[in-house]
C-alpha cells in the first residue's frame, strides 16, 4: 500500500517520536509512505483563529499537492488531520474558495488511527505481534480532536470510540475502562490559561490512577506534550508525585513488534515509561 | 371506491389504538382481522406499569379489553405476523398477510408453560429489555394473547441442528411442531386501519449518555419494567449493575427528541408526565428514593397534567431542574452516574446519581415505514404518517385509516380516540357491507331448571401445574364429590382449554346437570369463557359458579400444600352452597329511539352531528347561539397553513343541507328525561315554541371560550389583543399588527394559576405560528414571545424551531415575577430575563395575550340535567380519563371537543369523530341491553324511606306515589349498574341485587363456618 504523507510541524519537531514509531510501524505493515513534497503549515492552533480564508487556504494547498500525486494522505497529528479534513468541508461549500483551489475530492484524508484501524491491518499487525503487550494496564486517550466536530470527522461513536481500543487490544494490552476517552486535556489552552490546563490533565491523570493504569496511551500530539510536560507542575501544586508515562500508540507497537529503535524513543518522554514497561517484561 | 364493498376491516397493530378500533368496528358489526408482528398483542401499553395522570395500573386496565377482544367471534388475532402486499381500491382491498410459524400448533397449546419451564436455552428477554433471561421457547408475558408459545428459531437448539427436542417431548398437549411453516393469507377487507405504535430513537446515536455501556442508565421503557410487579425484579427497583436500592435517581428528558442533529425534530408528547409518574411512583415503591428530574420545558399539557406536575413538585418529592445535560460518567470503580449540565444561571454543575433514566425519544419503527412503503402512504421528513388537520384519520391513501403514536407523538386517550375515529370512518364508507361477514353464535333454548332439584357438576381444574402442584387435586375431587347436590365431580388438566369446553357440554347433557362450579383461576378473566359454554349447553348463564384455587390458594400458599388443599376445598365448598340458590336471570333488553342529539354547532358538534346523520339517523343540532361555526370562525389558518374558513363553511353547508340533521340555533335545553335509548329533551329557540324531541343518544360539545384577561392593562388599550383578537386582525390584514415594528406574546395569561390550574394547551402552538406569520409577512419586525414553559408537544415542535432561527426572541419568565405592562407611546413591558439575570424592557406597538381557555359556565346546569360529571376546573369528566376519553359514565352520552379539555382543531375532530361512532354504534343496535345483575325491590318490604335513592350513583332507584301517600321505590333497569348500595342501605331488606341475593350469599358464608 502506498499513501502520501503529511507530518506537520509537530511531528518534525516536539513530535518526532511519533514520527519515527509512525513511520516504522506504517512499513512493518507493508505501508510505504512518500512525504508530500513542499508541504506547508496546516495553520493548526492560529490561521483558524484568526482568518477564515487562511484557514482553509493553508491546508487547501496541501490538499492540491496530495491530489496531484493521485494516493490518499495520512496525517499523524489530530490536529493536522482535522485541518485537512475541515478544508475537504469547506471546498465541497464554498465555490469562491474552490476557483482558488482546484480541489476534485478524489483523495482522502485519513487519521493514523484510521488507517491502522483497517481491517486487514488490523489483522496483520495482530499476526505480526512478537512481544504481546500482556499485563501492561492502559487507558486509551483519543483527546478532542480526534472525534470532535462529528460533523466534519463523522466519527463511528463521538462519545465512545474504540478504535484505540481494538488495536490495543490486538496488541494484547489490557484495556481499562475509563470514563475520559475523549475529555479535554487542555492543550489548545496551553499558554493562556495554564492554571485550567493543570486542573483538566490532572484530571485526566486523576482518573487513570484510580483505575490503576500503568499508563495512557495517545495518538495526539498536543495531548502527548501537555500531559506529559504538566506532571511536574501538577506534582508541585498538589504535593503527590504524578509519574504516569503517556505513550503514542504507535510506540506501543513498535514495542510488540519487536522493534529494536523503541527504547530510542522513550528518551524523549519527560516520564519516562522504560520502568513500567521493563517491569512488564517488554523491553 | 368500489362497487362491492367488502364488510371487513384489518387493523395493523395489537396495542391499545389497534385494539380499540377492533373492538369499535366489531361492534359496528364488521369482521376484523387485527395484525400483530409481535407474538402477542398488547404493545407498549401493555408494559407499562402505571399511566398518568391518575396511576391506574396499565395491566389492570387493559387487560380486560383484551380479553374481550380475544372472545369476539369476529375478530380474527393474526400475530406474529406481518404484511406482504395490497392490492385493489377503497371498499375491496386484498391484503396478504404472512402469519410467522411458531413451531406451535396454537389451537392445541394451553399455555401451560411445561415447554418453557424445561428447555434448557436461556437468553436475554426482549420484553424486559434483557433485564432478566426467558427460554427459547417462551411467550411475551404471562396473560399474552393469543395464549400460545412461540419458538425462538434463531436460539433454538433443534433449529441450531443440535441434538434436543425437549420442549416436543414434555408437551402434554402435543402442541410443538418443527415442521409448521409460515402461513400466507389473502384476506378480503374494504378497509385498513394502521395503529402500529412507536419505537424508541436508537441510544447507540445518543452515546454521551451511556445507555447500553453504562448498565445503570435505562430508558423510560425500561424503567416501566423495573417498575413493574410482572418486570424483571417483581416492581423493587434495583440498579441493574449491582442489585442495590437506588438512592438518588435522575431522569433526563429530551433525549433524542427535540434535536434535528439526531434526525428527531418533533417532540415526543409523552416523555414530561411518563418521567414525573416514573419519579412519582419510584418513591411510592421505595421512600428513600429521591428523584430529580433534568428538562428543557415541562409538557404538561393535557388534561390534568399540570396538577400532577405540581403536585410532583410539592407534595411528590421530585426535584426538578431546568437544564441541559452536556453527559453522563460513569465511575468505573462504584458504576455511579455523574450529570454534567448547564444551569439556568449558564454555569457548569454536576451532581452524581446512582442511577439514570433516560425519557428517549419515540418515532415509527422500521417496520412500520416499511408497511407503509407497501401500502403506498405518504410520510412525512420524520417517516410520521401524514395527515391534514380537518381529516386527521385519513392517510394519503383513501380506505387506510391511521391511529395512534404513528400520526404524531401522542398518549393513550388521544390514541383511543383516534382509533375510535378511524373505525368511525372505516364504518360510515363500508355502512352498507355492514353485518354481512359477522357471525352471531345460534344457542339452543334455554332449559327450564326451576324447581328442580340442584343436580351439580364440579369441575376442578389443575392448571398444568400452577395448581396441582401445590394442592392435592384427585385428594380435592374426593372431598368433595358426595357433598349435597353434587352429582359429578372431576379434574382437568385445563379447564379453560378449548377440548375441556367441549367435554363440560357433554357432561352438562348426560348428567343432566342445572348448576356448574368450576375450581379454577379468577372468574374476572375467566367467567365469561365458562358461562358461554353453560349457555352453549341450554343453561342460563348466571347457573355458573367459580371458586378461584389458583390467585387465592396455590399461588399464594405455594409451602403449604396440606393446608392449601384444605382451603381449596373451603372454598370448593362455599362455591357449591351458592350455587345451590342461584336462579336464572335474565338480561334485559329496552327498546331505542334511533335518533341523536347533539349540543353545540362548533366544529366538534358539526363533525359528530354528520357522522350521525351520514349514517342514517336523524339528529338535533342545538346551538345556543345564532351562528354555526364556534371558535373556529375566528381563526385563520392552522400551524401547517391551511385555511379554516373555507374548511369551516363547507361543515355548515353539510349541517344545514343534510336531510338528517335539524339545526335549532338559539336554543335553550329546559329539560331532560330519560336516559340511554329514551331521551326526552325540551328545549326552546329563539322565539320558536318550546318543544320536545326524543333520541336514544346526547353528543355533548358545548365548547369553551377565550378567557377576559383582567390582566396586562387588557382593556385599556386597543393594541393589547387576545389571541383570538390577533387571529382577526391578521386575517383582515389589519396594518395595526401586521406592520408592527415590535410585537410582544405574553403565555399562559390566566393559564397554570390557582384560580385556573390547567394548561390551555393550544396557546404555545398558536403563538409560534402566528409570530411566524409576522416575521415572514416583515422580516425586520421584532417579535418577542414571553413565556414559562413552551409547550409545542409532537409535531408542532419543528414550528418553534422555524420561530427562532426566524429570530423570533423567546424570553422565560417566573410566574411569581410576571412580566409589567406600561401604557405610553409605546407599551413598555418589562420582564426579567433569567439568562441575563437583569430586567429588560420591550417597546412593543402591539401585545399579544396568549388567554387562557376557560369552560363554559353552563356545564353545570347540562351535567345536571343529563347527570353527567365535571371536573373541579368545569370540564366535562369522561368516564375514564385514559381509555373511554370520548364515553361520559352516563350510558348513551358522548363528550368532544373543548367541552372536555382544551385542544387544537385536529384533536377536536378526531375526538368528535369518535364521539359520532361510539354513539352510532348505540344506535345502530337498535336496543339497549342491560346486565341481568340489577336491584329489585320488593313492593312489599319497602316503606318508600328514600335511602336507596340517596345512595345510587346513578340514579337508577326513585320513589313513586303507588296510592295515595304510599311512597314505593322502583329501580330503573337502564340506569342500574347493580353495585348494591341500595341493598346495603335499605333498612327492610326490600332492595336486593339478583344473583346476589342475601340467601344465596349467606349460604356460602355458612359453608365457609361450617
Amino acid at each position: 500500500m502506498e499513501l502520501s504523507y503529511y507530518p506537520g510541524c509537530s511531528l518534525t519537531g516536539s513530535a518526532q517520536e511519533l514520527n519515527e514509531s509512525f513511520t516504522n510501524a506504517a512499513s512493518a505493515l507493508g505501508i510505504t509512505l512518500k512525504e508530500l513534497p513542499d508541504w506547508t503549515c496546516c495553520g493548526a492552533s492560529s490561521a483558524h483563529m484568526v482568518d477564515a480564508y487562511l484557514e482553509a487556504a493553508l491546508p487547501a494547498r496541501d490538499l492540491m499537492l496530495a491530489e496531484g500525486l493521485g494516493q490518499d494522505v495520512v496525517a499523524p497529528c489530530a490536529a493536522c488531520h482535522l485541518r485537512l479534513k475541515t478544508a475537504v468541508h469547506r471546498l465541497g461549500e464554498d465555490e469562491a474558495l474552490k476557483q482558488d483551489f482546484p480541489f476534485k475530492g478524489e483523495i482522502k484524508v485519513l487519521s493514523g488511527l484510521e488507517l491502522f484501524h483497517r481491517e486487514e491491518l488490523r489483522a496483520a499487525l495482530k499476526s505480526k505481534v512478537v512481544k504481546p503487550l500482556e499485563g501492561l494496564r492502559v487507558v486509551p486517550y483519543y483527546g478532542c480532536l480526534a472525534v470532535r466536530p462529528p460533523e466534519i470527522l463523522q466519527p463511528e461513536d463521538p462519545e465512545n470510540p474504540m478504535e484505540m481500543d481494538r488495536l490495543l487490544e490486538a496488541l494484547g494490552a489490557e484495556v481499562l475502562d475509563w470514563p475520559y476517552k475523549t475529555d479535554c486535556c487542555g492543550g489548545s489552552l496551553a499558554l493562556t490559561r495554564t492554571d485550567l490546563v493543570l486542573k483538566l490533565s490532572r484530571k485526566l491523570l486523576d482518573m487513570a490512577l484510580m483505575v490503576d493504569a500503568d499508563a495512557m496511551v495517545t495518538f495526539c500530539p498536543m495531548c502527548q506534550a501537555n500531559l506529559d510536560t504538566r506532571q511536574e507542575d501538577i506534582s508541585k501544586e498538589t504535593g503527590h508525585v504524578y509519574q504516569v508515562p503517556i505513550l503514542y500508540l504507535t510506540e506501543l507497537m513498535g514495542v510488540a513488534l519487536g522493534n529494536p529503535q523503541a527504547r530510542s524513543w522513550f528518551g524523549k518522554h519527560l516520564v519516562s515509561p522504560e520502568r513500567i514497561l521493563a517491569s512488564k517484561g517488554l523491553i | 371506491m368500489s362497487d362491492k364493498k367488502i364488510g371487513a376491516v384489518l387493523t395493523l397493530g395489537g396495542g391499545i389504538g389497534g385494539v380499540q378500533a377492533s373492538l369499535d368496528l366489531a361492534e359496528s358489526g364488521f369482521k376484523v382481522y387485527l395484525v400483530e408482528e409481535r407474538p402477542c398483542i398488547g404493545g407498549v401499553m401493555a408494559m407499562l406499569d402505571k399511566t398518568f395522570p391518575t396511576n391506574d395500573c396499565s395491566a389492570c386496565i387493559f387487560s380486560p379489553k383484551l380479553q374481550t377482544l380475544a372472545q369476539n367471534p369476529n375478530i380474527e388475532i393474526m400475530a406474529y405476523s406481518v404484511l406482504e402486499g395490497i392490492t385493489g381500491e377503497p371498499g375491496n382491498f386484498s391484503v396478504t398477510v404472512r402469519e410467522k410459524a411458531r413451531h406451535v400448533d396454537p389451537v392445541k397449546c394451553t399455555s401451560c408453560g411445561t415447554c418453557a419451564e424445561k428447555c434448557p436455552i436461556k437468553v436475554p428477554n426482549e420484553y424486559n429489555w434483557g433485564h432478566d433471561q426467558r427460554k427459547a421457547i417462551f411467550k411475551d408475558y404471562a396473560q399474552g394473547i393469543p395464549s400460545v408459545y412461540t419458538i425462538d428459531t434463531n436460539r433454538c437448539r433443534t433449529f441450531q441442528g443440535k441434538k434436543c427436542g425437549v420442549c416436543k417431548k414434555v408437551c402434554p398437549a402435543g402442541a410443538v411442531d418443527y415442521e409448521q411453516q409460515d402461513k400466507v393469507t389473502e384476506i378480503n377487507v374494504g378497509a385498513v386501519i394502521l395503529a402500529p405504535g412507536y419505537e424508541l430513537f436508537n441510544t447507540a446515536n445518543i452515546s454521551e449518555y451511556g445507555h447500553g455501556r453504562m448498565p445503570n442508565v435505562v430508558t423510560n421503557l425500561e424503567m416501566e419494567r423495573i417498575l413493574s410487579a410482572s418486570g424483571p425484579f417483581q416492581g423493587e427497583i434495583k440498579r441493574p449493575s449491582d442489585g442495590k436500592h437506588p438512592g438518588k435517581m435522575a431522569w433526563i428528558q429530551c433525549v433524542g427528541s427535540r434535536d434535528r442533529r439526531k434526525g428527531m425534530p418533533h417532540c415526543s408528547s409523552v416523555c414530561c408526565m411518563a418521567s414525573i409518574k416514573e419519579a412519582v411512583i419510584a418513591r411510592e415503591h421505595d421512600a428513600h428514593i429521591e428523584p430529580t428530574i433534568f428538562y428543557m420545558d415541562i409538557r404538561a399539557y393535557g388534561k390534568d397534567f399540570d396538577k400532577y406536575y405540581e403536585r410532583a413538585k410539592s407534595q411528590g418529592g421530585v426535584r426538578f431542574i431546568r437544564s441541559m445535560v452536556s453527559r453522563v460518567e460513569e465511575d468505573p470503580l462504584t458504576r455511579d452516574l455523574k450529570i454534567t449540565y448547564v444551569n439556568e444561571h449558564n454555569q457548569l454543575a454536576s451532581e452524581t446519581f446512582d442511577m439514570v433514566v433516560l425519557a428517549v425519544g419515540i418515532k415509527p419503527s422500521e417496520s412500520t415505514v416499511k408497511a407503509a412503503r407497501l401500502l403506498n402512504i405518504d410520510l412525512d421528513d420524520m417517516n410520521f404518517c401524514d395527515t391534514g388537520t380537518f381529516e386527521p384519520v385519513n392517510t394519503s391513501r383513501p380506505g387506510i385509516m391511521v391511529a395512534g403514536a404513528f400520526q404524531a407523538p401522542k398518549d393513550i386517550p388521544q390514541t383511543v380516540m383516534e382509533a375510535a375515529a378511524a373505525a368511525g370512518v372505516a364504518t360510515r364508507m363500508l355502512s352498507e357491507a355492514r353485518n354481512t361477514l359477522t357471525t352471531k353464535k345460534e344457542l339452543p333454548p334455554e332449559k327450564d331448571v326451576q324447581g328442580q332439584e340442584p343436580r351439580i357438576g364440579v369441575f376442578v381444574c389443575r392448571c398444568g401445574i400452577n395448581i396441582a402442584a401445590t394442592v392435592d387435586v384427585p385428594g380435592v375431587v374426593e372431598r368433595i364429590k358426595e357433598l349435597p347436590g353434587v352429582v359429578y365431580a372431576t379434574e382437568n388438566l385445563f379447564t379453560c382449554s378449548q377440548d375441556t369446553q367441549v367435554s363440560i357440554k357433554q357432561l352438562i347433557d348426560e348428567h343432566n346437570l342445572n348448576r356448574v362450579v368450576i375450581a379454577s383461576c379468577t372468574p374476572r378473566t375467566h367467567l365469561p369463557l365458562f358461562q358461554e359454554t353453560a349457555r352453549e349447553a341450554g343453561l342460563n348463564k348466571y347457573l355458573v359458579e367459580m371458586a378461584n384455587i389458583r390467585e387465592h390458594c396455590s399461588w399464594v400458599h405455594m409451602t403449604e400444600k396440606a393446608k392449601a388443599t384444605d382451603k381449596a376445598v373451603d372454598l370448593i365448598r362455599m362455591a357449591i352452597a351458592r350455587s345451590t340458590q342461584l336462579e336464572k336471570v335474565d338480561d334485559q333488553r329496552l327498546p331505542m329511539v334511533q335518533a341523536g342529539l347533539v349540543i353545540g354547532g362548533g366544529v366538534a358538534g358539526m363533525t359528530a352531528a354528520i357522522n350521525l346523520a351520514d349514517q342514517g339517523f336523524p339528529v338535533h343540532l342545538l346551538e345556543k347561539t345564532d351562528t354555526l361555526g364556534g371558535n373556529a370562525r375566528r381563526l385563520a389558518h392552522t400551524i401547517k397553513g391551511e385555511e379554516v374558513q373555507p374548511f369551516v363553511e363547507s361543515l355548515v353547508q353539510r349541517v344545514t343541507g343534510h336531510d338528517k340533521i335539524t339545526v335549532h340555533a338559539n336554543a335553550t335545553i329546559q329539560n331532560v328525561e330519560g336516559f340511554i335509548g329514551n331521551f326526552r329533551t325540551s328545549f326552546s329557540s329563539g322565539n320558536a315554541a318550546p318543544e320536545t324531541v326524543e333520541h336514544g343518544v346526547v353528543v355533548v360539545a358545548t365548547g369553551a371560550h377565550e378567557w377576559k384577561p383582567d390582566v396586562y392593562a387588557y382593556g385599556q388599550d386597543p393594541r393589547i389583543r387576545t389571541h383570538l383578537e390577533m387571529s382577526e386582525a391578521m386575517r383582515s390584514n389589519d396594518p395595526a399588527v401586521m406592520k408592527a415594528g415590535t410585537t410582544v406574546f405574553i403565555q399562559c395569561v390566566g393559564s397554570r394559576c390557582a384560580e385556573r390550574p390547567w394548561c390551555s394547551k393550544v396557546c404555545c402552538t398558536h403563538t409560534v405560528k402566528d409570530a411566524v406569520a409576522l416575521k415572514q409577512t416583515n422580516p425586520d419586525a421584532k417579535v418577542f414571545v414571553l413565556y414559562r414553559d413552551i409547550r409545542t408537544y409532537g409535531l408542532n415542535e419543528p414550528y418553534y424551531e422555524k420561530a427562532r432561527k426566524l429570530g423570533v426572541l423567546f424570553i422565560r419568565y417566573e410566574p411569581e415575577d410576571p412580566p409589567t405592562v406600561e401604557l405610553g407611546r409605546k407599551i413598555a413591558i418589562k420582564v426579567k430575563d433569567p439568562v441575563l439575570g437583569e430586567p429588560v424592557t420591550l417597546e412593543a406597538e402591539s401585545v399579544v395575550l396568549a388567554a387562557a381557555i376557560i369552560p363554559d359556565e353552563y356545564n353545570k346546569e347540562l351535567a345536571r340535567l343529563y347527570k353527567l360529571s365535571t371536573n373541579e376546573d368545569g370540564y366535562f369528566l369522561e368516564a375514564h380519563m385514559k381509555l373511554r376519553p370520548v364515553d361520559f359514565a352516563t350510558d348513551g352520552v358522548f363528550l368532544a371537543g373543548l367541552a372536555h379539555y382544551p385542544k387544537p382543531l385536529d384533536e377536536t375532530i378526531a375526538q368528535a369523530e369518535a364521539a359520532g361512532s361510539h354513539a352510532s354504534q348505540v344506535l345502530a343496535r337498535g336496543y339497549v341491553d342491560a346486565p341481568g345483575m340489577i336491584s329489585v325491590v320488593d313492593e312489599f318490604l319497602c316503606r318508600g324511606c328514600g335511602r336507596c335513592v340517596e345512595v345510587c350513583p346513578f340514579h337508577a332507584p326513585e320513589l313513586v306515589e303507588v296510592a295515595a301517600g304510599a311512597m314505593k321505590s322502583t329501580v330503573n333497569p337502564a340506569l342500574c349498574k347493580g353495585c348494591g348500595a341500595c341493598a346495603v342501605a335499605c333498612p327492610t331488606g326490600a332492595a336486593a341485587v339478583r344473583h346476589f341475593k342475601e340467601e344465596q350469599l349467606s349460604d356460602m358464608i355458612d359453608a365457609a363456618l361450617a
